[in-house]
């Protein structure tokens, strides 16, 4: 039995270069927790946060925009399996279950013959290449959707409860 | 009247006339002039004090302490 | 006597001459600070009092100014008054003489008089004496009233007892007192003398003498001992009572700092449960799943589907191989040619579990040994089981359709997520209550942020009004506590020394019996007949001296409460309260202020102003009624500590007692805030007097500059 899934989260996935501000001033590479987020003044605790929210941002706004040819893409070296672990953060919970989350949603949108796959007809790279590229794409939409509103008001999300909004507005897209 | 007069009769008002030598307010004099010639020895003692002292001549201690035992020896 | 016209010439601001003529009741003189209001009264004070020395200071620098060096000029103040229809000038003045610019040399001041009998003949007569004639030293000294820092006439124990004295019948008595003891004294000795005589009685009578000169000294000590304890008391009572003041602060302010501490935990701990970390809760608690429900479905779908079609083309080539093969692998095969379940579905145990009770639980039919739905689980059960061994030996020489198998955890990730679903529901409503929770939080904390102002406020204020802060008022609680132990040692020294003093008096007492005894056995009665008249004359003189005293104390305490009542308006209920105490070769009387029964040790300077005031006017009312004679008060901005009601009881007070007063005052001027410009307020239209002045500077004037100083008055 093979795991798709598996498979998948032993990926990087990328972020275009163009939001490198974004994940600098909003999120904290390596992580930083509690005071020293504070301190920092980083809303995310770390860039897969940013990437995790960007990406559901995007999927549930159904704001696809892949990552244009042209573009450089850049990404934060942590595996997808590692997202959500937080044994060594007391504070924090563990959420790792959400890769299963963003896994179903990949698969659900993406494109994939499974029939092919399983026929051993299509390499299981390639059908983790396009989950991958979707993920990028949604994400990259929910970047740009966030962009969008730091240039409408660069205060917004200054308030506590403003990422959450922006996921909350968004039903049954 | 004359200051002696109020003076005596300031003295005279004391409990002891009343008390111990048993003078009855209505029997005590008013003036000096009077007092001096009360029968009753301590108001006249009295009298001659305020006279040596507040009289029209004050006289000195030796001559005020001869009058007062002279009287009293005379009266007692 | 009354002062009618008072003159000033060159005396410090006043330049050249200057002249008040006063009338017979109350003269108000308005100036505003600085232009010649106390000066005006200082140079009667000097007229009074002053002497010979720095004469130079009191030099008008205006007309030192204008004079030419080597010339000199006069500087005089001079007061004209009238006593029993007669007319005296009482004149102080000195020479000034420029030496250099801004520099004089002064003579000895002289005094004049001049008296002016009904007829307008003038005599020269000794000045001084003219003026002690007129205006006895010690009348003068309780008729002038300085601003609020010279009341030194209640400082000095003997000051009021020599005011008593001077005023009071009292001072005729002490005579007596005195030669009373002197007779007794003499009477005393005569008759010891006499008894020592008898040699019988000597040794007794010497013993007794000793223990008697033993006691009284004793008792002297006991004496002194008991009023130094007295003014122990009195001291550590006034600073109870200052502290009292704090004391109740420092309670209150106790009561609330362990309120205010209550309400900042509380609102400590509330705001640690209020949880705004809502963008770190999208993925602590999930909530990102929130819209997360359709993809899902989506996803179960999309599985679902395939997983169909998978198992239909396996279906279809197990057909197909199963037609080329034959019945090699015997594939259970379903009514209407069904697609067939996944081989693990229903799993393993539920197959056993329905094998063992005989019974498809699924349908819900009964599956008998031996019958065909019975056969039917069990092949499928077996081709399961089969398929989960590999079996080495088995060559599949055609290759299976599907090489790897996705679809089976697919099928589980879809499955263990369908449960989750119900939870995902819930987060909205989860987010909901955690809005609502942190918002009750938050108005729970608003409401205790109010109090805690409230509270804070109310300390401010308690802190505000003890002149003390914090940090002192614990120590105020502290000495406090002390001085409380204190005063209950001292009470204790006092009733004490009073019982030692009782026994120590009764001792004498039974001594002097003793030594009387032996004097009435053996002295010469007429002696001691004399001897007894003579005590008791004493003891006549010395209570009677003191009962004036008290009397006159009595009157003056009355009259000055009355004085005081009307002064103070601004409901004070305390008493002014006269005592007369016998220190130990003096009498002395102290003045306080008591408030129903206990003393007021340190009474603001408003109260402490009326109180002083109240005492002058009871003085020189007594002193009309003993002389038969009124005499001038002059005084110097008694209202500055008071409010305007204050000031307007007072000068009504002021105008209808009867002897002249000059009163100085600042009030009612009024300075144009623009202009700069001075004038009278309408109010003083209303202030009753019989005349009014206005001492002013001539404008324009340097302030730091004396020769433009020149004082004006104005007749108003």
């Amino acid at each position: 039995m093979k795991n798709l899934f598996e498979k998948w989260k032993t990926r990087i996935p990328k972020y275009s270069e163009t939001h490198k501000d974004l994940f600098t001033s909003l999120s904290q590479k390596f992580g930083a927790e509690g005071e020293k987020k504070i301190n920092l003044g980083k809303h995310f605790s770390t860039n897969y946060e940013l990437y995790t929210y960007a990406f559901f941002l995007g999927l549930y706004n159904n704001e696809f925009a892949p990552i244009p040819d042209g573009e450089k893409k850049t990404d934060f070296s942590h595996h997808i399996q590692h997202w959500g672990s937080k044994t060594t953060v007391s504070t924090r919970k563990d959420f790792t279950n959400l890769q299963e989350n963003i896994f179903i949603a990949l698969l659900a949108k993406t494109d994939i013959d499974l029939v092919a796959l399983e026929k051993g007809d299509l390499d299981e790279d390639d059908a983790v290449k396009l989950l991958i590229k979707t993920m990028e794409s949604y994400t990259n939409g929910g970047l740009i959707l966030i962009k969008e509103k730091l240039e409408e008001n660069a205060n917004y999300f200054l308030q506590p409860t403003s990422f959450l909004n922006m996921i909350l507005e968004t039903e049954k897209v | 009247m004359a200051r002696k007069d109020d003076i005596l009769k300031s003295f005279l008002t004391h409990e002891l006339l009343e008390n111990k030598y048993q003078l009855k307010k209505e029997e005590l004099p008013s003036t000096v002039r009077e007092a001096l010639n009360s029968d009753k020895p301590i108001i006249k003692a009295i009298a001659l004090i305020v006279e040596g002292l507040d009289g029209t001549s004050p006289v000195t201690d030796s001559v005020l302490r001869n009058q007062v035992t002279q009287f009293l020896n005379e009266a007692l | 006597m009354i002062i009618r016209k008072i003159q000033i010439d060159n005396y410090l601001c006043y330049y050249d001459t200057n002249t008040f003529e006063l009338s017979e009741g109350l003269n108000i003189i308005l100036g505003e600070n600085g232009e010649g209001k106390t000066k005006f009264f200082e140079a009667i004070d000097w007229l009074f009092n002053g002497d010979n020395r720095e004469l130079d200071l009191l030099v008008s620098a205006k007309k030192l100014n204008e004079t030419e060096i080597g010339e000199s000029f006069r500087v005089r103040v001079s007061m004209t008054v009238e006593q029993y229809g007669e007319k005296s000038i009482i004149t102080k003045s000195f020479l000034a003489k420029k030496e250099k610019a801004n520099e004089c040399s002064t003579s000895s001041f002289m005094i004049e008089g001049i008296s002016e009998n009904s007829s307008g003949e003038r005599t020269q007569v000794d000045g001084q004496a003219l003026l002690d004639r007129i205006f006895p030293f010690q009348i003068r000294k309780y008729s002038m009233f300085k601003g609020e820092a010279e009341l030194n006439i209640f400082e000095s124990d003997s000051a009021l007892a020599n005011l008593i004295n001077l005023f009071s019948e009292a001072k005729h008595y002490d005579k007596y007192s005195e030669k009373g003891a002197f007779l007794r004294e003499k009477a005393e000795k005569a008759v010891e003398d006499s008894s020592k005589l008898d040699k019988k009685n000597e040794a007794l009578y010497r013993r007794l003498e000793g223990e008697i000169l033993q006691l009284e000294r004793e008792k002297e000590k006991y004496k002194v001992h008991l009023n130094a304890t007295e003014d122990e008391i009195k001291k550590i009572e006034e600073n109870l009572q200052d502290a009292e003041r704090h004391v109740s602060n420092a309670d209150a302010l106790e009561t609330l700092n362990k309120r205010i501490k209550e309400i900042e935990e509380r609102i400590s701990y509330l705001t640690g449960r209020i949880d705004e970390n809502y963008t770190t809760s999208l993925f602590d608690e999930n909530w990102i799943l929130v819209n997360f429900e359709p993809f899902h479905k989506e996803f179960a779908e999309k599985v679902s589907a395939h997983s169909k079609t998978r198992r239909e083309l396996q279906s279809e080539f197990d057909k197909q191989k199963g037609i080329k093969v034959g019945v090699k692998k015997a594939k259970a095969e379903l009514l209407n040619n069904a697609i067939p379940l996944p081989n693990n579905v229903p799993s393993k145990a539920v197959m056993e579990e329905m094998l063992n009770d005989e019974i498809c639980k699924v349908c819900n039919r009964e599956a008998k040994k031996g019958s065909e739905a019975y056969e039917f689980m069990m092949k499928r059960l077996k081709t399961y089981l089969e398929s989960q061994v590999t079996e080495e030996n088995e060559t599949d020489k055609d290759e299976p359709l599907f090489k790897y198998d996705y679809t089976n955890r697919l099928d589980n990730l879809s499955i263990s997520h369908e449960d989750n679903l119900k939870n995902l529901r819930l987060i909205r409503t989860k987010i909901k209550e955690l809005f609502e929770f942190n918002d009750d939080r938050k108005k729970d904390i608003e409401e205790l942020n109010e109090q805690l102002e409230t509270e804070k406020s109310e300390r401010e204020k308690i802190l505000g009004n003890s002149s003390i802060g914090a940090e002192k008022l614990s120590d105020v609680l502290k000495n406090y506590n002390a001085w409380q132990k204190d005063l209950k040692n001292r009470n204790q020294d006092q009733v004490d020394c009073t019982t030692k003093l009782k026994s120590l008096e009764s001792e004498l007492k039974a001594k002097k019996e003793e030594k009387d005894k032996i004097d009435t056995s053996s002295a010469n009665s007429f002696l001691i007949k004399t001897r007894n008249i003579l005590r008791d004359i004493e003891t006549i003189f010395i209570d009677t001296k003191e009962k004036k005293f008290d009397e006159f104390i009595e009157k003056l305490q009355t009259k000055s409460n009355n004085f005081f009542k009307t002064i103070n308006i601004d409901a004070f209920t305390g008493t002014i309260v006269f005592t007369r105490r016998n220190k130990v070769n003096r009498t002395i009387v102290e003045v306080e202020l008591q408030e129903d029964g206990r003393t007021f040790y340190k009474p603001n300077q408003s109260l402490l102003t009326s109180m002083h005031i109240s005492i002058l006017f009871a003085i020189s009312e007594l002193a009309s009624e003993i002389k038969e004679e009124n005499f001038p008060m002059i005084f110097d901005a008694p209202t500055s500590s008071f409010g305007e009601n204050k000031t307007a009881q007072f000068l009504n007070l002021i105008y209808e007692t009867e002897n002249q007063k000059i009163l100085l005052i600042k009030d009612f001027l009024h300075t144009d805030k623009a202009t700069k410009t001075l004038s009278i307020k309408k109010e003083f239209e209303n202030v009753r007097r019989d005349k009014a002045f206005w001492v002013k500077l001539e404008r324009p004037f340097d302030p730091n500059n004396l020769k433009t100083i020149n004082s004006q008055v104005i007749t108003l």
